[in-house]
Parts: C-alpha cells; sequence; structure tokens
C-alpha cells in the first residue's frame, strides 16, 4: 500500500490497567481515508486500545503515535495535551450516562469544547459544526429534545454527532452500530465511508463479523491478549479464524453485492435442539 | 413540518430558561425587599423602597415622596446589612452546591461534601472555648478560625483524595470528605465535651444564624464570595462536559484534574465565606440549585449565577423569618433552612420533571 498518509500507529504496543496487561505485542496503523474494523471476542482488549491509541491509557510497553497534522511526524499520543489530542482524535465510547436533561443541541456542542477551550463559547464556526454534525447523522430534528429522554439508538448518533462536531482527523468508534436498528446501522456505516472518502481516518470496533466485512477496508482480528491478524476483510474473516478467535462455529461464503466474506453461524445445538416448525435442512 | 417544530421547540426551551433567568432575578429582588419589610416593627415595600432611594439616590425623590426618617434608620441601620450578609452567603452556598453536584455529577451533592463544615465548626468551636480574640478589628475571632478550619479541611480532603490509588479521583474526593467530615466533627463534640461554659454560643453558632451583624462582616465575606461565584461561573462548560463523565469529557479535551481542583477551590471559599459569616446553615446549598435546575434547566452557564440567585432568596427569607418569627427570640437560621426548605425539597422531588428519569438502556 504506497502512499498512505499515517495517522496512527502502535509499535510494540502493550496496553492494560495496573497490574492487569490486556495487550501485548500490538503492530497496527491507521492511515488517512482509511476505515479499519477491530473484531475479537468480549473482553479481548478492543476498548482497551482505543484508548491507549487515543493516549487517554499511557501504554505499558512500546508507543502509541499520532500525527496531529495531515503527513506530519508522528508523536506520542501520551505526550499531548488533552485539547491538543481532541483536536486530533475524536471517540465515540460504548456507553456514557448523561447527568443531566441537557438538549441534543448542548450534547453535541460538548463537540467544540477542544477548538472553544474554557473562557471561549462557542463562535460561528463552531455552530456550523454542531449543525453539519447533527444532520449528517440524521437527528437534525432532534435538536431541542432531552438527551436523557431518547432511546438507546437515538443517543448513540447524538455521540456520533458530538464526535463528528470536534471535526476530528482520527473517529475512533467502541461498537457504533450497537443498539441500531437495521436501517441505521446501515446509515452510520455509510456515513463512516463517507467520512473515509473525505480522508478521516476511522476505526471501530464490532462484534457483528459482517458488518465489519461490508465497512472496512482492514479488519484487526483481537484475541488471547494480542492481534491475531490483520488484512483485508476476506483475508482475516475466515472459519479458521472465527473458530480460532471465538470458539464459534461458523461457514463463511460470499456477500451477494460482491467480494465480500459472509458469515452464517451454524451452532451445534440447532440440530440438537432446533426451533419448532423447523425441518431439517 | 417536523423539523420546524423542533427546531421551534428548541427556541421554546432557551425562551423558558430566559424566562426562568429573569425569574430568579426577581425572586431575588423581591425577596431582599420583603427581608427589609418584615422584622418586630413591620415595614410597607413601599416605605422600604423610598427608605432605600433615600441614601442610595438622594435629591431624586419628590416632595410628597420623602421617606419616614425612622424607616431609612430601621433599613438602612438596622436591616439592609443583615439581609445582604444573608444574601451573599446564601449565593455563595447556592453557586458552591451547583459546582459540587456538577463535579460529583449528583443531585444529591451539596457544599459540605467535602466535609468543609465540620473543618468550620472546629475552627468556630476551638475559638470559642479558648476565648481567642482577633487580631483583625473587623472580624471576630470565630469567624476568622471558621474561614480558616473550611479552607484547612477542603485542602485536607483534596490532598488525601489526590494521593489515592482509586480509579476515580472524584469518588475518592467524596469519600474522603465524609471520613475526614465525620473525623472533625467528632473533635468538635470532644471540645464541647470538655469545656461546656460556652455551649449556648457553640449551639447557636453551629446552627447558623445572622444576629448582630453589621457592615464591616458583609464588607469581609464579599470579597471571598464574589471570589468564589466568579471562579464558578469559569467552571461552567468543563461541568457541563462532565455531565457526559470523565471519559467522555477527558476525549472531549477537557483536563479533568484542573477541573477537580479549581472546583474544589472554588466551593470551599464560597462555602468558607458563608460559614465564618453565618454559621453552619444547612439545606439552602442543596435546595438552590434544585430550584435554579427547575427555572433555567441543567446548563451551567445559566445555572450557577441562577443557584446564586435562588440561595440568596432563600436565605434571606429564611432570615427575616429567623429573627421575626418568634420575636424577640431569634431562632438559629439552619433550624429554619431545615423546617421549610426539607418539605419544599421533596415537593420538587415529587414533581417530576420531563426528562428528569435516569436514561434507560435500551430494552
Amino acid at each position: 500500500m504506497s502512499g498512505r498518509i499515517l495517522r496512527l500507529a502502535a509499535t510494540g504496543l502493550s496496553c492494560g490497567y495496573p497490574g492487569r496487561l490486556v495487550l501485548s505485542g500490538i503492530e497496527l496503523d491507521l492511515a488517512e481515508g482509511e476505515v479499519l474494523a477491530l473484531i475479537g471476542p468480549n473482553g479481548s482488549g478492543k476498548t482497551t486500545l482505543f484508548r491507549t491509541l487515543s493516549g487517554e491509557l499511557r501504554p505499558l510497553a512500546g508507543e502509541a503515535l499520532v500525527a496531529t497534522q495531515s503527513g506530519s511526524a508522528l508523536v506520542g499520543a501520551q505526550g499531548l495535551s488533552r485539547a491538543a489530542r481532541a483536536r486530533v482524535i475524536a471517540r465515540v465510547l460504548q456507553a456514557e450516562s448523561p447527568s443531566w436533561p441537557s438538549t441534543v443541541r448542548e450534547y453535541v456542542e460538548a463537540g467544540t469544547f477542544a477548538s472553544t477551550g474554557w473562557f471561549g463559547s462557542p463562535g460561528l464556526a463552531e455552530a456550523r459544526a454542531v449543525v453539519e454534525a447533527m444532520k449528517a447523522t440524521g437527528i437534525a430534528e432532534l435538536e431541542g429534545r432531552r438527551v436523557t429522554e431518547l432511546s438507546g439508538g437515538e443517543f448513540r448518533l447524538v455521540l456520533i454527532a458530538r464526535a463528528l462536531a470536534q471535526k476530528p482527523a482520527v473517529l475512533l468508534l467502541d461498537e457504533p452500530a450497537a443498539e441500531l436498528d437495521i436501517a441505521r446501522q446501515m446509515e452510520v456505516l455509510g456515513l463512516l465511508r463517507e467520512l473515509s472518502g473525505r480522508g478521516v481516518a476511522v476505526a471501530l470496533s464490532v462484534h457483528d463479523l459482517n458488518l465489519a466485512a461490508m465497512v472496512a477496508d482492514r479488519v484487526a482480528l483481537l484475541a488471547r491478549g494480542s492481534l491475531i491478524a490483520v488484512g483485508r476483510p476476506r483475508e482475516v474473516i475466515t472459519a479458521e479464524s472465527v473458530a480460532a478467535a471465538y470458539g464459534a462455529s461458523v461457514v463463511v461464503g460470499d456477500h451477494p453485492a460482491g467480494d465480500l466474506p459472509h458469515i452464517v453461524h451454524i451452532p451445534d445445538w440447532l440440530d440438537r435442539n432446533p426451533p419448532r416448525g423447523r425441518g431439517r435442512g | 413540518m417536523k423539523a420546524a417544530r423542533e427546531a421551534r421547540g428548541a427556541v421554546d426551551i432557551r425562551r423558558r430558561a430566559l424566562a426562568g433567568a429573569t425569574a430568579a432575578a426577581l425572586a431575588f429582588l423581591c425577596a431582599l425587599v420583603a427581608s427589609l419589610c418584615i422584622g418586630s416593627s413591620p415595614l410597607p415595600p413601599g416605605q422600604v423602597l423610598r427608605a432605600l432611594a433615600a441614601r442610595l439616590l438622594p435629591g431624586l425623590l419628590g416632595q410628597g415622596m420623602l421617606a419616614d426618617p425612622m424607616a431609612v434608620v430601621i433599613v438602612w441601620d438596622l436591616r439592609l446589612a443583615r439581609s445582604l450578609l444573608a444574601g451573599v452567603a446564601g449565593a455563595a452556598l447556592g453557586s458552591a452546591g451547583a459546582v459540587m453536584q456538577g463535579l460529583f455529577r449528583n443531585p444529591l451533592a451539596d457544599p459540605y461534601a467535602l466535609g468543609v463544615s465540620s473543618g468550620a465548626s472546629l475552627g468556630a468551636v476551638a475559638a470559642i472555648a479558648l476565648g481567642l480574640g482577633s487580631p483583625l478589628v473587623a472580624v471576630g475571632a470565630t469567624e476568622l478560625l471558621a474561614f480558616a478550619g473550611a479552607l484547612g479541611s477542603a485542602l485536607l480532603v483534596y490532598t488525601i483524595a489526590r494521593s489515592s490509588r482509586r480509579q476515580s479521583q472524584t469518588a475518592s474526593l467524596l469519600l474522603a470528605g465524609a471520613a475526614v467530615g465525620s473525623f472533625l466533627g467528632a473533635l468538635v463534640s470532644l471540645i464541647v465535651t470538655i469545656d461546656s461554659r460556652d455551649l449556648q454560643r457553640v449551639f447557636f453558632w453551629l446552627l447558623g444564624g445572622f444576629g448582630g451583624k453589621s457592615w464591616s462582616d458583609l464588607g469581609a465575606a464579599l470579597p471571598f464570595a464574589a471570589l468564589s461565584i466568579g471562579l464558578s461561573a469559569l467552571l461552567a462548560r468543563p461541568l457541563d462536559l462532565l455531565g457526559a463523565g470523565e471519559e467522555a469529557a477527558s476525549s472531549l479535551g477537557l483536563e479533568i484534574e484542573r477541573t477537580r481542583k479549581l472546583a474544589v477551590a472554588a466551593s470551599s471559599l464560597g462555602v468558607a465565606a458563608a460559614v465564618s459569616a453565618g454559621g453552619i446553615i444547612g439545606f439552602v446549598g442543596l435546595l438552590g440549585p434544585h430550584l435554579a435546575r427547575l427555572l433555567v434547566g441543567p446548563g451551567h452557564r445559566r445555572l450557577i449565577p441562577a443557584s446564586a440567585l435562588t440561595g440568596a432568596a432563600l436565605l434571606m427569607v429564611a432570615d427575616a423569618i429567623a429573627r421575626s418569627v418568634a420575636s424577640p427570640l431569634e431562632l438559629p437560621v439552619g433550624i429554619v433552612t431545615a423546617l421549610v426548605g426539607a418539605p419544599l425539597f421533596l415537593r420538587l422531588l415529587a414533581r417530576r420533571l420531563p426528562g428528569d428519569a435516569p436514561r434507560q438502556a435500551a430494552p
């Protein structure tokens, strides 16, 4: 892959918490205009990796590097101030519980904090970023609603909108498709492809391997404390790798729309204990 | 058009917040005038306003509008300084309460959450028990040591929490506040048990009151209260961000530690000013922000000034009741704030706001 402009890189990265090593020996990078999907079983370290890559968590060993400008040299994410980090990297957390019944607009406006700082208040550019972010995520009409009143899926879109209001060069999303209905899942994944088309470096963690295969340029599979495989979806998502990482038995076929892997579960209980009315296939 | 309706909804919310801010300001002014009317010789509001104008804007009033000289003396020399002092203490408690609730993301937090009240009590009780004189002319030893005790205990709690290895230092702050608070509270009880000569004075100080306060007390409390409210106002946007949780706020670019430090400094300065002015007065710092949230919504840019206004209004009214309801006997104001505040608070709790319910996970 030539001409990739790197935005994030992990070299020899070990991450985790005091007294608890979660991942080690991670070699991974993320370029502008690329969508990377992190897959792996529960507890395999996807969120911990995001925390470390974004500089929130100190690496236990190795380095988590970020380029603050397009094409600039990679520097340690930990060395940057929080505001400098937030101007480059935006995160969508897996879960968040708002303490106060703020409006959706107020909540999305928080995304402009890194560009205005403590004393500034959002100006015209920030207001435009907020409106654009709400439009892009399809929540413009929720503007005046209270965040505490929203459904889980609507709130997820608010979190994505807030991250977009940061105008990030790197977008890290923890389970952005969770809690969304199937139509909105496709809208959000489409939005991620669109952002990558505009040069944003996107990484997302996702449990649904079919969604990962559909949206990602590259897939990284985490399991048992390390990065097992990284590459094109076709190369990484195979019956063997899924069995090895998850201990689940699947068949990997083709997506009807083209050259994408499509997995179908074949659990052993389906024969033993089939739903009523199911004929034997 | 659904979009148009929703956009109107947002405008409505803004308009309602503006109306709420106006209501808070009006409540403050009405409470001030009412507290000047109420007393052993009640004055009608018109008389009070004329008496205020007589010294504020002399020469402005026409011949037929002249204030009663007696009313001028009552308002300016007997009631105004005390009312304003209650107002300043209430404002400091209200905004400190809003800051603590924002920092701890908890509507139950109050300005004494860091154990500051016990530190102040220890200072005051020590001054009373030792019969200390004050090095300053304008401020008594009790007030001075209460102020020092409040700031000292806040600093102690902050230092302990800072050195803890727990994951959330904000939670440590709350826990250390509770522990230091009860430790210092026990010291207070110990001193009172050993030396019970001035029990009455100690008792009155611990329940709060503004009896016998004058312009010099106001002059001593005002700068610290103003500084505290000013610092709190700087915290508005950081506290808004903290509402999303520490990890989210941090990913949005907020320095959590700096926010925590400033919040502790701002609130303990205000509480120190309030307790040294009027003793330990409960409930104002809890009720003020709740009333303000009803009026202007949860955004801290409006909430902090509004909490200062509602806190001031509450305490001025409570003080007026305390000095007049059983006249000539004066009740400790802390008794009034709790007796009036608690039922009012319970009423607020029963009234559920739209969107007030904690966010539920989707099924």
